[in-house]
């Protein structure tokens, strides 16, 4: 069977900047992800990202998930792509599935850097076409150059559903409306600004009601909440659209180290207990980014040299005194962001 | 405010700084054309200067670095609100208004002559409109406030794809100009 130092699942943010730290130690060191292309949510970020210089700010996601990759191959990383990992047994012994059959790997160190998926709130109407998930659409609109439909709302006023929307916009579609059942809006209020000048009107403290449409999508009824979140009878209001695009939060898909029987605790969704190098309660298992808890791209990469460093350390590749003065200064920089 | 630790807050008044927070921009997702001078970043001045609309604390620094001139200050702490420094000479290089990734920067003239003013804004969408087109300016809310002219659009590598598109429009609509749309 053949045998990894370090075994890192998922090609986003986290996954390649763990693998980099380990590479560049020494390790062998494979990096499993299900999609096509690496990179995670990387690849349809196309807008600016904040923090400082250290943290790539003004720099394009795009552009920061393309050096991010090479940075990994030059260190000799193997990214294995359409390979997905169905399971994290006893022995750290990993399954892949690769098109048509099934390998096995032993690993000293895993890393889980397995991301988040959409959450979705049902609502009357929500199994017609036309409702996705923001993310979703950004897929549509940013990788493949498809609109996912002419006229959207937006449901969720996070930073997911504003920089979805914008783009949406530079895209070619229009915004029929942000709705949120809070009472603010959850994200940046400069990318608010950006999308409410171009005539984007906000419903704050509305939530969904019902999804019109035969076949598809084409109204959608919205009421405004009181403070326990109930609707005001008489404050419905019918908006027109055609895809009702859902921004309501992410959830970690934390299947993986839920299977290899870590300690799991619920922070807003199941995650790992790791301490803060991202070490979970079984020795040489650890996660990073999303998986760990929803931040956002600029922490993910950060914690992931955070665990790429514990999982070198942890097999030996790396003295105690380089260490700390490593992680200190990732360290430092996330401290920056938070 | 939205660091970890104050996530689930609905109590917070004001920055780090003691800036009133916009209630307008959390509640309708634009700063209100009242609440807007109280921010750091927007001052009154002759000729040309970069105005800020930045007025929640996260962390993000990149305008200070753009400009080489100083006339913009963060410091230490990445998560103050920027300072537009009166004193220092703006030379209408667009650096600062390319490199915001809340695109919440403007270069401002609020009298350019004739009774008018110019405002440069970043503008990433196609087609980019054509010098002399004509147009409405729209205001935070997306209103239309004014008729507006393109007096230039620039590109840069430099500006890694956000154009800088400067608008004429009357001088009293210098504070609300925020925004083109062609006719």
């Amino acid at each position: 069977m053949k045998r990894y130092d370090l075994l890192i699942v998922g090609a986003g943010p986290a996954g390649l900047s763990a693998a980099v730290e380990g590479a560049k130690r020494g390790m062998k060191t494979v990096v499993f992800d299900e999609n096509a292309k690496p990179g995670g949510q990387l690849f349809k970020q196309i807008h600016k990202f904040f923090g400082s210089k250290e943290h790539k700010a003004k720099i394009r996601g795009i552009k920061i998930g393309e050096e991010l990759l090479k940075e990994a191959i030059d260190y000799g990383v193997e990214v294995c792509l359409n390979s997905t990992v169905l399971g994290i047994y006893p022995e750290k012994t990993v399954s892949i599935m690769k098109e048509d059959h099934v390998e096995t790997y032993r690993a000293n160190s895993i890393i889980v850097a397995t991301g988040a998926a959409e959450r979705m709130i049902p609502f009357d109407g929500w199994t017609l076409p036309g409702v996705i998930g923001a993310g979703a659409a950004q897929t549509m609109a940013n990788l493949h150059g498809v609109l996912p439909g002419k006229k959207i709302l937006m449901v969720g006023s996070g930073n997911v559903g504003l920089v979805v929307s914008y783009q949406l916009m530079q895209a070619g579609c229009e915004i029929a409306a942000i709705i949120d059942a809070a009472p603010r809006v959850g994200g940046y209020g400069v990318h608010a600004s950006k999308v409410a000048r171009m005539g984007v009107p906000f419903y704050l403290s509305h939530t969904i009601m019902k999804a019109n449409g035969e076949e598809h999508v084409d109204g959608v009824v919205i009421g405004e909440v009181d403070k326990n979140w109930k609707v005001i009878p008489g404050s419905e209001k019918e908006i027109d659209a055609d895809v009702i695009c859902m921004a309501v939060g992410l959830n970690p898909m934390s299947q993986l180290v839920r299977m290899a029987g870590v300690e799991i605790e619920d922070k807003g969704g199941l995650v790992p207990v790791c301490d803060e190098y991202g070490a979970t309660s079984i020795p040489g298992i650890f996660a990073a980014g999303d998986v760990s808890g929803i931040e956002e791209a600029s922490s993910a990469m950060i914690g992931g040299h955070i665990a790429g460093l514990a999982a070198a350390k942890y097999g030996g590749y790396m003295e105690e005194n380089e260490f700390e003065t490593e992680y200190t200064k990732f360290s430092n920089s996330i401290g920056q962001l938070r | 405010m939205f660091s970890v630790e104050n996530r689930g807050r609905t109590d917070l008044t004001q920055t780090e700084e003691g800036c009133e927070l916009s209630q307008s921009l959390l509640k309708n997702g634009y700063i209100g054309d009242d609440e807007v001078k109280r921010y750091p970043g927007v001052t009154k001045q002759v000729g040309i200067h970069p105005v800020i609309e930045c007025s929640q604390n996260i962390p993000c620094n990149p305008c200070q670095d753009a400009c080489k001139f100083g006339c913009i200050t963060i410091g230490e702490n990445i998560t103050a609100l920027p300072i537009v420094n009166v004193k220092a000479e703006c030379k209408n290089c667009g650096m600062c208004v390319a490199s915001c990734s809340g695109q919440a920067i403007f270069l401002v003239d609020e009298d350019c002559g004739e009774n008018m003013a110019t405002v440069t804004l970043p503008y990433e969408f196609l087609p980019l409109p054509d010098k002399g087109v004509n147009g409405q300016a729209l205001n935070r809310k997306g209103d239309s406030v004014c008729s507006a002219t393109v007096v230039d659009v620039k590109t840069s590598s430099a500006f890694d794809h956000t154009a800088l598109l400067t608008m004429k429009v009357p001088k009293e609509y210098a504070d609300y100009a925020r925004f083109f749309v062609m006719d």
